[in-house]
């Protein structure tokens, strides 16, 4: 066998010294603890998917990015399974992570549907109706995902029964076709019951988890059962690009007095300064160059 | 000798790359089904790690690998059943070995969205504009590697090669579509 090339345990060197980096850097942002109008404030994100259906990270890694990302509480809502979500939440215990909330996006073509603090499996061969009384029949929250045009014939009729409605998604980053943004506000404010105001990132890869994230007002102490709580009563807020409130008036009202900024919610990879920068640059060149040059000399 | 990689080589020379290939020597880079299989999987794992975290973290790393384990299994049973139908004659390990060589158009799909997501001012944009165009590119080249993997690789004749490469793929289909299927994610999103 042929020893190595220089160029390839260069590039070896240099994938290793990414990884150093990726140890060192990889942190997490504090997460002070904040009160406003009498209420423990969390910043949640309901709706994450993993690599069982259209993901990349596992149960496990949903949980690091949530830490990573300055999420409090994270729904983990597999299409039409619960079983990924059960995994997370035991993994984050272990580790003392955030606070996860078993759940599933329930999806079909008619309609999709976040419902999350179940337990088991709610089917999708049903009708709305069906899907939402299933839901509250294991005491969980119903809230519609992306409720765009084309999911208004099914939603709007039993919009009322829900308890949530996304209100702000990525889709407010970058709209497609008929999948736009304004068609989720319209569904939120012209409900005639009150509905939670939910931001999602609607996670499938890259780094944007809580991109689009909920402030939650829970009752301490600060549990599971506590932020379904809150769910259910609408006590939530969310903001739009452009820093306008949605949510519950009184808290909206309470925020204007004593304004909270989100940890953060932006697309960007945070660096923890240059030499976390050099180290991810040159991870990335050294994984080039190991597979791109040839590892055994001539 | 070039020093670039056999999957690097093979990008720009299919077919030329893959008559070298299937010609080396035992330990002159004669590939091997370990061999490909773990450069892949561990290809995936970096693109996880940096796409997720901008970075590469060993946990996401590792994990990325346990979590699509599946995918070279996936199509080491696609390999296996277009050469049972078409080429029985070969033997599976040498034709898996020769096709996993030719994974190169993925590891630049995947070094590149790896790429924009760290280094573009806004990446979100880039890969949104980018993304659908760079896949149809990777799945049109890795079929091009495909059949230049069963038609030079493994000296089949035209039309046997182009057998075994619409075999692999439907097969591939076949097995990811029943996936979602017995999922239960696919039947409820077909319009009724």
């Amino acid at each position: 066998m042929r020893a190595l090339s220089p160029a390839f345990l260069v590039a070896t060197a240099l994938f290793v010294a990414g990884v150093i980096g990726g140890l060192l850097f990889d942190d997490a942002p504090p997460r002070p603890v904040a009160h406003r109008a009498g209420y423990r404030v969390l910043e949640g994100d309901f709706h994450t998917h993993t690599g069982w259906s259209d993901g990349s990270l596992s149960p496990l890694g949903i949980v690091r990015q949530a830490n990573r990302r300055g999420v409090d509480v994270v729904a983990l809502t597999e299409h039409n399974t619960v079983l990924p979500s059960k995994a997370a939440r035991i993994y984050s215990r272990i580790i003392g992570g955030p606070l996860v909330l078993t759940g599933e996006e329930v999806t079909t073509f008619r309609f999709h549907v976040i419902a999350i603090g179940i337990e088991s499996t709610v089917s999708p061969n049903q009708p709305l109706e069906g899907v939402i009384a299933d839901v509250h029949a294991q005491h969980g929250i119903a809230i519609a995902a992306h409720p765009v045009r084309r999911f208004w014939p099914a939603l709007l009729p039993m919009r009322e029964k829900l308890d949530g409605a996304e209100v702000m998604h990525p889709i407010a980053y970058s709209e497609r076709g008929e999948w736009r943004w304004e068609d989720m506000v319209a569904f939120y404010e012209q409900s005639r019951a009150p509905l939670s105001a939910i931001g999602s990132s609607d996670y499938h890869w890259m780094s944007v988890l809580g991109l689009c994230r909920t402030l939650v007002f829970v009752r301490e102490p600060v549990s599971e059962a506590s932020v379904l709580d809150a769910l259910r009563e609408h006590r939530t807020v969310t903001f739009d690009r452009e820093g306008k409130a949605y949510g519950d008036a009184a808290l909206v009202a309470a925020l204007r007095v004593e304004p909270y900024t989100p940890r953060t919610s932006d697309y960007a990879y945070r660096g923890a300064g240059t030499a976390d920068r050099v180290l991810r640059t040159l991870g990335w060149l050294g994984l080039a160059g190991m597979l791109l040059l040839r590892a055994r000399k001539r | 000798m070039s020093v670039f990689s056999a999957p690097a080589r093979l990008l720009t020379s299919p077919f030329r790359g893959y008559a070298d290939l299937a010609n080396a020597e035992e330990g002159d880079g004669r590939p091997t089904v370990a061999g490909g299989m773990l450069r892949f999987l561990f290809v995936f794992g970096a693109f996880v790690s940096l796409t997720a975290t901008g970075r590469l973290a060993p946990f996401e790393l590792v994990s990325g690998i346990i979590s699509f384990s599946y995918v070279p299994v996936l199509h080491a049973i696609a390999v296996a059943i277009a050469l049972r139908v078409v080429a029985p004659e070969i033997r599976f390990a040498r034709a898996f070995a020769l096709y996993a060589e030719g994974y190169g158009p993925w590891f630049l799909f995947m070094l590149a969205i790896a790429g924009g997501s760290l280094f573009a001012p806004d990446p979100a944009r880039l890969l949104a504009a980018a993304i659908g165009w760079m896949l149809l590119i990777a799945l049109l080249w890795g079929a091009l590697l495909t059949y230049a993997c069963f038609r030079s690789g493994l000296a089949l004749s035209r039309q046997r090669a182009a057998g075994a490469t619409a075999v692999h793929f439907a097969v591939v289909a076949v097995l990811v579509l029943g996936f979602f299927l017995a999922a239960g994610q696919l039947l409820p999103i077909i319009p009724r």
